[in-house]
């Protein structure tokens, strides 16, 4: 019997394929390439193997820094902003479909406004001496004195951390409600009849078949939480001193700042290498639910 | 068949054209918003008339204007030169242009100034553009740092300010321990003297750390100096300000220069702030200050007869090279129009001064930019060194730290030299093996 | 279905975690209409006491007609519109591939595109500029929508979602003799418009606040983009709050308009899932 190699998956790649082939992939080769070169602002490209990854990750103490504020931002906020906007979206759904909308589109619109707006309107309220949240707490007597928010080492990057927290997940909401939407109602007909109670059928039904939803997630605020600029960038420009250094805007101002490109490409292959371990984990670990009878 | 003509003739009219616009030389100028100009308020006014002018003199040329934000644009320069695009001309201060220079990228001007020219510019105003020899822009306008104070509150707590300007420290820790008060009688003090910010690539309190004689690098920029006593007294007198006579805005190191400025000049929290000359006409405004009296000072001596210091930062046209001869002389003479008397008085609309002597009569009826003037006479660069964005980082950073009182001022100096060592000896062995 | 008695618990949950979630949008909405004067941090305002449209006047009082704010509106809409629907369609095709065929080759491509988005894109930005600069697209709005067409996190979410549609319509329609492309466009995409439609929110959003790469490419301001124009209004020294917020504000009220569209669409096709 002859073998015909089906070509229709191919063929339904391609489109995607070819753009991704010349604006993603070609620039992204180009860019690790350029952690092994020595890049001159007349554009001449020398070959210098190691050395970048050397002098930028190795011998350089700042990336190193950066690289555990962000892994301590991310280690806060991605399980948590997953987790819940799996809480908010399960509430969501138990709600009539007129205060779904309502609530669909309130948790979801903060996330329409800029990136930079937020951190700036953020950065109001953390100002210690008469930002909200100083004022709100000192006004309930829960403290004595203003909090540094943003302008104490101890503090930044918590502060960070909890806007990250309190920031509406309206995507994850939205995802989680569209997927809630695919689990067929006789599965929880047929717990409840052998006397499941609600949250068991929760956690025992909902939650692994939204596996799939739970895994893009995951990964996407990863890898988001792995390149946090823009809060950075506007609020505290890294500091305190480094205490709110993170790895993306180090690399950015390593070559637009500093000019030195291939510095900044060996860091950003660092970082990318620590962002695909933790994926692939990520992915090994919260296997496919596909069949559920 | 009638597709076809049609489609062809329009193509030969195009091509006709393009080649019509070729034969056109092509100046790319990348220039930043500046002062309302017209009456529509146009930031990019000033910079149209002057293509207008000069497209009007040589209708060979066409002068592409690329309007950049001051938010993003400078990266956006930086990307344009670092991918092999650069503009033909823009305005640049000396230390964005270091690397550059050093690629041979950057034309060197000191063949096109004529002899009225180089008399014209003050003598800084070309140092402020020389480097290895030579000077590498057509210098423009100058601007600088001074302290700036609220005459309104001055006068409420008694302070009398010194009538040239400039006081020691010690006149200054009075002045500002007067102006902290509690305004409202609950307990706690709402006016603070002083309220300053630290960020990279900005000097605003650095005029302490060089009070006593601190200097970040020697003058050859071979070797980190910034350990030694002078500049630790210099950085500690700064540092005491917060921690030791508490006149300073809490937290306000770690705030940044747009929080200062309400505190300053929106809600008249802080008396006194470091701003660059551009703020004297920002409190001249209704609109971004509260319309108060206010008045410009040195930063403080450490004893008396010492000369007070500043910073300044100048800006000047640079030209990009350029291989087509002709093209060069055309920059050239767009730069020299653009920096020329004339358009140097026109700077009275930024805020700015002038670099020529010939235009510097502008301020003569204004007191407070006289005195501004008179300040930034005794205004020091950035050392021009290659890697300065990098040391300048890192001992931001670290004084920052110390005015918060996290780190020690000894701390804050002596624990970058190691680092900031090694990149002065790369650099050097980098510039040695070219 | 849960917790039936508590609901009205619920409700107040959701309601105080919206308000939370909203408190910094409404601040952007009332600093847009406080004027500049009165644009102090202290007391914070709730509601505005003077206020005014002044900020809005500023943007759209906008004169040289090259910088006409319809224009950059246009330009922004051009490049997300086209950017979300050629984006949606291309991953959704590539996306049901790898939710739904074996073929060779399937898991390292699919990791090929997941891995990509792992490169911090600021490093991305000089190479790309470079592509932009061979192709002759610079000073385009193509050079802005190309690169963005590709879209790894569409066909992440889309494979993601179509994993978790039941075999059987799909066996059924197979049997009946359809092929690939009748699946797909009749069974896979109809079921698919949840996510389709959350996608296409996100690409739009995304695309319409994008502002580094826009400005790096661009240099007429004739092409500018909304949010890289709105940048050139501002001043190098003193932010005017109210003029940015009100920039924001207008930026976002198509966004927002868009949302309640696509939510009646995302609500219809969750309907027919259930159904």
């Amino acid at each position: 019997m002859k073998r015909r190699i089906d070509i229709t998956p191919y063929l339904f790649i391609l489109p995607a394929f070819l753009f991704f082939v010349v604006f993603i992939l070609y620039p992204v080769i180009r860019a690790l390439l350029l952690a092994f070169q020595d890049y001159q602002l007349t554009g001449e490209v020398r070959f210098v193997g190691f050395k970048n990854f050397v002098d930028g990750v190795i011998k350089d103490p700042v990336f190193w820094i950066a690289m555990k504020n962000t892994v301590l931002y991310s280690i806060v906020r991605v399980p948590i902003n997953v987790f819940v906007g799996l809480i908010i979206a399960t509430l969501i759904y138990q709600c009539s479909h007129r205060w779904q909308s309502v609530f669909r589109a309130a948790y979801y619109l903060p996330g329409v406004i800029s990136l930079v707006v937020i951190s700036m309107v953020w950065k109001w309220l953390f100002n210690p001496n008469y930002g909200l949240l100083n004022q709100l707490l000192l006004k309930m007597q829960l403290i004595t004195q203003p909090i540094p928010w943003l302008t104490s080492s101890k503090f930044a990057l918590p502060s960070l951390m909890l806007m990250a927290i309190l920031s509406s997940p309206g995507s994850a909401i939205i995802l989680y409600l569209a997927a809630m939407s695919n689990i067929p109602k006789s599965l929880y007909e047929a717990a409840s009849l052998e006397g499941a109670d609600e949250f068991t059928q929760w956690w025992k039904i909902t939650v692994p078949l939204l596996n799939n939803t739970t895994l893009y997630l995951l990964v996407m605020n990863t890898i988001a939480s792995f390149q946090v600029f823009t809060q950075v960038y506007v609020m505290t420009k890294g500091g305190p001193g480094y205490a709110t250094t993170m790895v993306a805007p180090l690399i950015y101002f390593r070559a637009f700042k500093d000019y030195e490109f291939g510095i900044a490409s060996a860091q950003a292959l660092v970082l990318f290498l620590i962002i695909l371990s933790i994926s692939l984990i990520q992915f090994k670990y919260i296997r496919r639910r596909g069949e559920y009878i | 068949m009638n597709k076809s003509i049609k489609t062809f003739c329009i193509l030969i009219i195009l091509l006709f054209f393009t080649l019509s616009f070729a034969q056109k030389i092509e100046i790319n100028l990348t220039e930043f918003p500046r002062w309302s100009y017209g009456p529509h308020g146009d930031k990019f006014g000033w910079i149209k008339e002057q293509i207008k002018i000069f497209e009007k003199k040589h209708p060979e040329v066409k002068i592409k204007l690329t309007e950049l934000p001051w938010e993003g644009g400078i990266e956006k320069r930086q990307i344009s030169v670092a991918s092999g695009n650069p503009p033909d001309i823009t305005a640049y201060g000396l230390n964005e242009i270091i690397k550059p220079i050093l690629e041979g990228l950057i034309e060197p001007v000191d063949e096109y100034l004529t002899e009225f020219d180089k008399k014209d510019y003050y003598e800084n105003a070309l140092n402020a553009f020389k480097y290895q020899g030579k000077i590498w822009a057509f210098p423009w306008l100058t601007t600088g740092i001074m302290l700036f104070i609220n005459e309104d509150l001055c006068k409420q707590r008694g302070v009398v300010l010194p009538k040239d300007g400039i006081w020691t420290y010690d006149e200054f820790v009075d002045a500002m321990k007067k102006l902290t008060f509690d305004k409202d009688g609950d307990g706690r003090i709402d006016v603070y003297g002083f309220g300053y910010y630290v960020t990279p690539l900005d000097q605003a309190v650095w005029p302490f750390i060089y009070m006593d004689g601190g200097r970040p690098l020697s003058e050859d920029m071979k070797t980190y100096t910034f350990d030694s006593p002078q500049a630790i007294s210099g950085l500690q007198k700064l540092v005491d300000l917060g921690l030791k006579h508490n006149v300073v805005l809490p937290g306000c190191a770690a705030m940044g220069p747009g929080d200062i400025w309400q505190a300053f000049a929106k809600e008249q929290r802080v008396a006194c702030a470091p701003w660059g000359s551009w703020a004297i006409s920002a409190l001249r405004d209704p609109k971004k200050s509260a319309g108060f009296k206010f008045r410009v000072l040195h930063y403080p001596v450490s004893k008396k007869g010492d000369k007070p210091i500043t910073f300044i930062g100048a800006n000047g046209f640079v030209i990009f090279k350029q291989k087509d001869t002709k093209k060069l002389k055309l920059c050239v003479e767009l730069a020299k129009q653009l920096t020329n008397t004339e358009n140097q008085k026109l700077l009275i609309h930024y805020a700015s001064f002038p670099t020529r002597k010939s235009a510097s009569k502008i301020y003569e009826t204004d007191p407070i930019m006289l005195a501004a003037q008179k300040i930034i006479a005794y205004g020091v660069i950035v050392p021009p060194h290659p890697e300065w964005t990098k040391i300048d980082d890192k001992l931001s950073r670290q004084i920052q730290l110390a005015c918060l009182g996290e780190i020690s001022a000894k701390d804050a100096l002596t624990l970058p030299k190691i680092e900031i060592q090694r990149i002065l000896d790369r650099s050097f062995m980098k510039k040695n093996k070219k | 279905m849960m917790w039936k008695q508590n609901r009205l618990i619920v409700i107040i949950l959701l309601l105080c975690g919206a308000i939370v979630a909203l408190l910094p949008t409404y601040w952007m909405f009332v600093t847009a209409f406080t004027p500049e004067e009165d644009i102090i941090r202290m007391p914070p305002r709730m509601i505005p006491q003077r206020p005014t449209f002044e900020n809005f006047r500023k943007i759209f009082l906008l004169t040289d007609p090259k910088k006409s704010l319809s224009k950059w509106f246009l330009n922004s809409a051009i490049v997300s519109v086209t950017v979300t629907l050629t984006s949606l369609f291309v991953s959704a095709l590539a996306a049901y591939s790898f939710a739904r065929k074996k073929f060779y080759g399937k898991e390292i491509l699919f990791y090929l595109f997941i891995s990509t988005m792992m490169i911090p894109g600021e490093i991305l930005t000089i190479p790309m500029f470079l592509l932009v600069k061979k192709l002759n697209l610079l000073d385009t709005l193509w050079a802005i929508i190309l690169p963005a067409i590709p879209a790894p996190f569409g066909i992440f979410m889309l494979r993601q979602f179509m994993q978790d549609i039941p075999y059987d319509i799909e066996e059924a329609a197979r049997i009946d003799g359809c092929s690939d492309l009748t699946i797909f466009f009749r069974i896979i995409l109809p079921l698919t418009i949840p996510a389709l439609t959350a996608l296409g929110i996100f690409t739009f959003i995304t695309q319409w606040n994008m502002f580094l790469w826009p400005l790096i490419v661009l240099s007429s301001p004739e092409k500018y983009t909304l949010q890289v124009g709105l940048a050139t209004l501002q001043e190098q020294h003193v932010r005017d709050y109210g003029l940015l917020m009100a920039g924001a504000s207008v930026a976002s009220i198509p966004i927002i308009i868009l949302f309640f569209v696509f939510q009646r669409y995302f609500v219809r096709g969750l309907a027919a899932i259930r159904g």
